[in-house]
C-alpha cells in the first residue's frame, strides 16, 4: 500500500511558522519530521509540537527509520513529510519514500551557495542531490514558500540552476 | 468572503501584516491602516473609510490592536455608520489572530470567522514554561 504523502517539503527550519501554515492548508492528519538530529532532541520536538494542533500526529523519525517504516503507514494517514536538506531528501527517496514532487521551501544562504531566491541558496552538494532526485528518480520541484497566496520566493525554476 | 482590515497604533498594522505575509503568503482584500504619530483622529477616520471602501467585499472583519484606543474607537463608530457593509470588530489583534483571519476567510462567513479569530488569539497565547511535551496524540492502528 502506497502511503498518502500529501506533500514532501525541504525546509532548513523543519516545522516553524510557515510549516504550521502548510499543515493547516493541506489538512493532513500526520506530520513526519525526518531528521536525524530532531529525532533525538526532545527540546526541538517540544517546540515543534507546541505549534501544531493536538489533533495532528507528529512523528520525529531519523532518515533511516522513515525509509524503514514509511510503507507501513495506515491508509487513513495523510502525511506532510518535511526534511532539512536536499541531501536528506535524496536519502529518503533513494531509501524508498515514494514521491513525485518535492516542495523546496527554505535552504539558507551560506558561503559557497548560489542564491536562487530570497529563501533558497544552492551549493554544489545541494545541486548534485537535486539533480539525482530529478534525473534518477523523476522527481519534480516547486518552490512555493507558503501554502497559500503568492510570495517573493515563488515560481523559480530550479532546473535552470541544476545544469 | 469577508475582507480584513487591521488597524492600530504606530506601524503595528502594517508590521503585523508583513509578518503574516511572511508565513501565510499574500492575498488580496486585506488592508492595514496605521495610526501614526501626529495624525489626528479625523485623519485616521478618513484613512479607515477609504480603506473600507477599497475592499470589494460586503463583509469586513476589523482587527484592532487595543480596546479603547483611537483606532478601535474609530472603527467602532464606522461599524455603526458605514452603510452597505456588514462589519465585525475585534480588539487584541495578534499574529495568531490575524493569521487565522487571513487563512480562514475563504472558508467561512463573517460571524464564524470572527469567532475563529478570537479563539486563535486565545490559543496562541503560550507560556514556554508550560509547554506540554507529551499529551494525547492521535494513534493509527497498523500505521505510523
Amino acid at each position: 500500500m502506497t502511503p498518502n504523502i500529501t506533500a514532501f517539503r525541504i525546509d532548513e527550519r523543519l516545522i516553524h511558522g510557515q510549516g504550521q501554515m502548510w499543515i493547516k492548508a493541506l489538512g493532513v492528519n500526520t506530520v513526519i519530521v525526518a531528521n536525524d538530529t530532531a529525532s533525538q532532541d526532545p527540546m526541538q520536538q517540544t517546540l515543534m509540537k507546541a505549534v501544531v494542533p493536538k489533533s495532528i500526529a507528529m512523528r520525529f523519525f531519523s532518515i533511516q527509520h522513515t525509509c524503514d517504516v514509511i510503507m507501513k503507514a495506515s491508509p487513513k494517514q495523510t502525511i506532510f513529510l518535511v526534511c532539512k536538506s536536499a541531501q536528506d531528501a535524496l536519502r529518503l527517496v533513494a531509501g524508498g519514500v515514494p514521491v513525485t514532487e518535492i516542495n523546496v521551501g527554505n535552504i539558507h544562504r551560506a558561503p559557497g551557495r548560489e542564491e536562487v531566491s530570497k529563501y533558497i541558496a544552492l551549493g554544489p552538494e545541494d545541486k548534485a542531490a537535486l539533480r539525482e532526485l530529478r534525473d534518477k528518480y523523476g522527481v519534480r520541484f516547486n518552490t512555493r514558500t507558503t501554502a497559500s497566496g503568492d510570495d517573493g520566493g515563488a515560481k523559480v525554476d530550479l532546473n535552470k540552476y541544476l545544469d | 468572503m469577508a475582507g480584513i482590515m487591521i488597524t492600530g497604533h504606530g506601524h503595528f498594522p502594517s508590521g503585523v501584516l508583513s509578518a503574516v505575509e511572511l508565513v501565510a503568503g499574500t492575498s488580496g482584500e486585506i488592508v492595514a491602516v496605521d495610526f501614526e504619530a501626529g495624525q489626528t483622529a479625523g485623519e485616521l477616520r478618513a484613512a479607515m473609510t477609504a480603506a473600507l471602501e477599497s475592499l470589494d467585499e460586503d463583509q469586513v472583519l476589523i482587527l484592532a490592536d487595543l480596546a479603547g484606543g483611537t483606532p478601535f474607537n474609530t472603527a467602532a463608530v464606522l461599524k455603526q455608520e458605514v452603510k452597505g457593509k456588514e462589519i465585525r470588530l475585534l480588539a487584541g489583534a495578534s499574529m495568531p489572530m490575524v493569521v487565522e483571519a487571513v487563512f480562514s476567510r475563504a472558508a467561512v462567513g463573517l460571524d464564524e470567522l470572527t469567532a475563529m479569530a478570537a479563539q486563535a488569539a486565545a490559543e496562541g497565547l503560550i507560556d514556554a514554561d508550560r509547554l506540554e511535551s507529551g499529551g494525547e496524540e492521535p494513534q493509527f492502528e497498523d500505521g505510523l
